[in-house]
């Protein structure tokens, strides 16, 4: 896989060729601001349903390994 | 600035006049919305675990924050009591890291683009005022609350297991950050207690401290008196105790200065500090430090704030503690001490306001606010304002003291009767005969008795020793409970004696 | 009953039948079904088919036909099984998540459920939609009805390869640098992604932030937009959608008189394929009888979209894929000792090659010391790619190419060479780049295989685009029925990890 990444970076590298100089880093093509919201209260999960998918579950919580 | 620093260390470190601390803080404040920072999960405490979730905030495939627009001014309200330059642009970046409280694996949070910068704070130290200025203000969401199981009860190390509670997961979260410009141990103390309650008078937390909606972190280094130089620094990460605060950096900077001294070098890393032992010890070198790969968040847009509503929310600000302060100075003759307890609460100042609207004078108020007021509410466990003596009757006691009704001395066990029968002062003092005795046949026997009782002391008085009048009023004091008028014993006792 | 073909009916002529009552929903559901159970073997289009509850829906629409009225109502549709469905298992193609219920349905995807549209089932991806060929799907390698032993493209080829093999009627899908178009022009669909922002990203598991878009594939351009007139809008879930200044006309153009058509030369300069580049030069002179007329025009940093792409796009992925932890959901390898453990074995056993190489490339572009010569500057050409269009679109109203530089490939062609794979969006990065709505509809054959012909239109421009495909496709008259030739001898199960291991999804649909 190394001589892999080190072929694509290389392709992206290409990149290197063109003059940047004085151009805006473009983030989001979006011409948008301020998109925010009301602060109201919406419907969430359950507990069940919040812990539906959890793979292991111990006292209501999402259970993990100690942090090692 | 510089002087200032020097100073300081001077009389709270003399062991150390060759070294001065650098001290800088970040405070982390818990917003109280009533939603989350980019969901609409209520906000709560102490509630069971996992039940204010939903897939934005435990981080589900394809859920997408939006911004809490309340939280948004809340910070800017922040900002603004700092000083701080609201920015007309900014920006939430991704910050990424690894952890199980982190359900992105990367926390939303600002980094080159803040909500705010450049401000300073003025706090007092010793009646001292110091400036600490304010390198950062800016916005991101808390991290769910770890539970570790097994092993040494709620300790990581040794647990076997850890629980993962979502409940917390998002709440918005402000990050204030200084500059290193904090000259000691104390002075943090006193920054972040002041700062606090700054915070709390904005009214957009509550910064309670046991749930650590407050916490903080700090940075150390010393560096030789005198140099503008910055030395290798350490960090304590989220306490959320001034006392302890103080406590590791009053440990940690004599650490630094006797390795500096000793020819050695300073290691940048994180430290713990532990209560019991008073030591601080390293919990992760830099060789762990994180490359948390910033960049913008494109989930998001960017923030272009209005001036227009900058000043509105200035407008708006409630008077904040430091000018408080002042005011009370200026508009009550009150010291700097006596503002500098009363002024930077509300509620506190609330009340003492409303005792001198009620027609104490300033500064007898403030004496009884100050001293049987807190004292009773330390003693009762209650908080401002929910005492059981109301502005208004502890008005009429002060102005009773005033005119000569109640004696001094009298007026505190007015006080405390008023608290134990829920009275008027007025009523107290009828009920229990504690108006202050004016009639001159009546105290007239009793001077006649004490005088009488002391025929050595009578005769040094005679014999030239002024002085000796005192021990005769302490007696009249005793024999009347205190409720004597001072002036007029004075007179009779005189009349009797120089007879 | 009238005997439908699956292979050509469109969802315009369903809708009449189904108005005039000469074909209840149940009937026409059943009319996919029946030709899922009959070549679904063969072209392996779905990770899930949700037989037994689009069958009971679309009785009930029949039943209800008055509370359950609607211009979407009964026609039958498939969706890619990266927007999530409550109740519906939804894994993006990956073991990481084989066991994934989720616990809300994308807004797009509940958009179409609400004007009662009969869900078929969840379509194959590459895995997390990383991919030009579904052939980086954890479950199975999806066949291209054309040809068996080609590939259908991607990562949408699940939902184009049933479009074009009559497993359904329509389909959603998402794309992210040409996953919708790609594949569409691969299997002889139409296939179009909106202005960014056009449709609710909320539920579409994400790949590309600032680059995905979900989008219709249809047999018709009429039928794209009448899917796309009930997928797009502002969503208050989705900070970056937004409303679309004009609502979606249903096309009915049958001329371009006067529309200036832009042929940018570097798209003609990426290796084309002969036919391609015939049936491309062909489409550009009915163009031109059809009253419109092709200027050459020029994007000049068009050879750096590809590079800037992949970078940002591995960016993007390599945070938000972060979260496949085996925490909350999804895959969580046996036993971990401690946390490092469970992180390191659930992402390496639970991501397929392609995503993890994407994720390794992603953050390396991230890190500190390489931020400003990779992120850094691919933003910056990404100003420069916007620029080109802006300039170009003050000279013409819409831009044309082939959308993709092949017809489709010969399965496991490409998979050793994923920088080969890469080029095979080549064309349609650009757009995904800077926002623009582009659509791809097939433009006729080459050796048998189907040919994309892309319009891109300036942002917001969805009607215009619309109209003008819609005109030429009536021109080209490309019969969308695939011949399902080839023996798919390269077929089977996955290629990559022994069958034992492969999670399969659960039916756990209710």
């Amino acid at each position: 896989m190394a001589g892999e990444l080190a072929r694509i970076l290389a392709h992206v590298g290409k990149m290197s060729e063109i003059d940047v100089t004085g151009v805006r880093p473009t983030a989001h093509v979006l011409d948008v601001v301020n998109v925010t919201r009301e602060d109201k209260r919406r419907p969430g999960l359950t507990r069940d349903e919040a812990l539906r998918n959890a793979p292991a579950v111990s006292d209501d919580c999402f259970r993990v390994p100690r942090m090692g | 600035m510089s002087d200032d620093r020097r100073r300081l260390v001077g009389h709270e470190d003399g062991t150390h006049p060759d070294w001065e601390p650098v001290i800088g803080l970040e405070m982390h404040v818990e917003l109280d919305t009533q939603t989350k920072m980019f969901c609409g999960c209520a906000v709560t405490r102490g509630d069971d675990p996992n039940l204010h979730t939903c897939p934005v905030c435990l981080a589900h495939p394809g859920a997408l924050p939006v911004v809490n627009r309340r939280a948004v001014e809340y910070a800017a309200r922040i900002a603004l009591a700092l000083n701080c330059t609201v920015r007309p642009r900014s920006v939430f970046h991704r910050k990424n890291y690894f952890y199980p409280d982190l359900p992105k694996a990367y926390q939303i949070s600002q980094y080159d683009e803040p909500l705010a910068t450049a401000g300073w704070f003025d706090y007092w130290v010793d009646g001292e005022r110091l400036r600490c200025r304010i390198n950062r203000v800016h916005m991101e969401e808390d991290a769910a609350k770890l539970i570790h199981a097994g092993g040494e009860t709620g300790r990581i190390a040794g647990s076997d297991y850890s629980m993962v509670d979502f409940n917390r997961s998002g709440t918005p979260l402000i990050e204030i950050v200084t500059e290193p410009d904090i000259p000691s141990p104390e002075a943090a103390r006193e920054f972040l207690q002041q700062l606090r309650a700054t915070v709390m008078e904005l009214g957009v937390s509550e910064c309670t401290m046991e749930e650590g909606q407050v916490r903080w972190d700090a940075n150390m280094s010393v560096r030789p008196a005198g140099s503008d130089a910055l030395g290798t620094r350490t960090e304590l990460k989220n306490m959320n105790s001034f006392r302890y605060l103080q406590q590791a950096l009053d440990a940690e900077i004599p650490r630094q200065i006797a390795l500096l001294e000793a020819g050695e070098t300073i290691e940048q890393e994180t430290l713990h500090f532990d209560p019991d032992t008073g030591i601080t010890t390293p919990l992760r070198s830099k060789e762990e430090a994180h490359d948390y790969r910033y960049f913008p968040d494109p989930d998001l847009v960017p923030l272009e704030i209005d001036p227009a509503w900058v000043e509105e929310l200035r407008a708006t600000q409630p008077e904040l503690p430091a000018a408080r302060v002042e005011r009370f100075m200026r508009q009550y003759g009150l010291s700097r001490a006596d503002a500098s307890v009363l002024a930077p609460t509300g509620a506190l100042a609330g009340f003492y306001e409303e005792v001198v609207a009620a027609g104490a004078a300033a500064k007898a108020a403030a004496n009884w606010t100050m001293g049987e007021y807190l004292a009773h509410l330390n003693a009762a466990g209650l908080e401002v304002g929910h005492g059981h003596v109301t502005a208004e009757r502890l008005a009429r006691l002060v102005m009773l003291v005033e005119d000569g009704t109640v004696s001094t001395s009298a007026a505190k066990e007015v006080f405390a009767r008023m608290i134990e029968e829920r009275a008027e002062p007025g009523e107290v003092v009828e009920r229990h005969g504690l108006g202050q005795i004016s009639d001159s046949a009546e105290l007239e026997a009793i001077v006649a008795e004490v005088v009488a009782a002391s025929p050595s002391q009578v005769e040094q008085y005679r014999g030239g020793k002024q002085q000796v009048l005192g021990f005769f009023v302490g007696r009249v004091m005793k024999a009347t409970g205190g409720r004597a008028n001072p002036q007029l014993v004075n007179e009779l006792l005189r009349r009797t004696l120089d007879a | 009953m009238t005997t439908l073909d699956p292979l050509r009916l469109t969802a315009r002529d369903a809708k009449r039948l189904l108005v005039d009552g000469e074909i209840s929903a149940a009937e026409l559901t059943k009319v996919f079904l029946d030709q899922i159970a009959a070549v679904e073997d063969k072209v392996k289009a779905f990770i899930l088919v949700t037989a037994d509850n689009a069958a009971k829906y679309s009785t009930k629409v029949d039943r209800e036909m008055q509370a359950m009225r609607g211009p979407l109502a009964g026609l039958p549709i498939a969706v890619k099984d990266n927007l999530v469905t409550e109740g519906v298992t939804t894994t993006c193609a990956s073991r990481m998540l084989h066991n994934y219920q989720p616990v809300y349905t994308a807004t797009a995807v509940r958009q179409v459920w609400d004007g009662h549209v009969v869900m078929l089932g969840k379509t194959n991806l590459d895995e997390f939609a990383m991919g030009s060929s579904t052939e980086y799907s954890a479950y199975q390698v999806t066949a291209n009805p054309w040809d068996l032993d080609t590939v259908p493209g991607g990562s949408s080829g699940g939902s184009a390869a049933a479009v074009a093999a009559g497993e359904a009627l329509w389909a959603l899908g998402s794309d992210t640098g040409g996953s919708v178009r790609q594949p569409a022009s691969l299997c002889g669909v139409v296939g179009m992604k909106p202005t960014y922002g056009a449709v609710s990203r909320y539920g579409l598991v994400a790949f590309a932030s600032s680059l995905d878009q979900i989008g219709p594939l249809t047999r018709s351009v009429y039928d794209c937009a009448l899917l796309l007139q009930h997928i797009t809008g502002r969503d208050p879930r989705d900070a970056t959608s937004v409303e679309l200044p004009e609502p979606v006309v249903l096309p009915s153009a049958e001329r371009l008189d006067g529309l200036r058509i832009g042929v940018p030369s570097e798209y003609l300069d990426v290796g084309l394929e002969d036919g391609v580049r015939a049936r491309f030069d062909e489409t550009l002179a009915r163009i031109e009888e059809l009253g419109g007329r092709c200027v050459e025009v020029s994007l000049p940093h068009t050879e750096y979209a590809l590079p800037a792409f992949y970078v940002i796009a591995p960016a993007e992925a390599s945070a938000n894929l972060a979260r496949f932890d085996g925490v909350r959901y999804g895959y969580r390898c046996s036993d971990p000792v401690d946390l490092t453990d469970l992180y390191e074995r659930t992402r390496s056993e639970g991501f397929g090659p392609e995503v993890k190489r994407r994720i390794m490339i992603g953050t390396y572009a991230l890190s500190a010391g390489y931020y400003d010569a990779y992120y850094g500057r691919a933003q910056r050409v990404r100003s420069l790619v916007c620029r080109d269009f802006d300039h170009a679109f003050s000279q013409v109203d819409l831009i044309a190419s082939p959308t993709s530089p092949t017809v489709a490939f010969t399965a496991g062609s490409r998979t050793s060479d994923p920088l080969a794979m890469y080029m095979s969006d080549v064309c349609t990065i650009p757009a995904n780049l800077a926002g623009l709505p582009a659509i791809s509809i097939p433009c006729g054959l080459s050796g048998g295989l189907p040919v994309g012909f892309q319009l891109i239109g300036p942002a917001f421009s969805e009607n215009r685009v619309l109209a003008a495909a819609h005109a030429l496709e009536g021109a080209i008259g490309f019969d969308t029925a695939p011949p399902f030739r080839g023996s798919r001898s390269s077929s089977g199960e996955r290629d990559r990890g022994s069958a034992d291991t492969t999670p399969r999804p659960e039916d756990t649909h209710p």
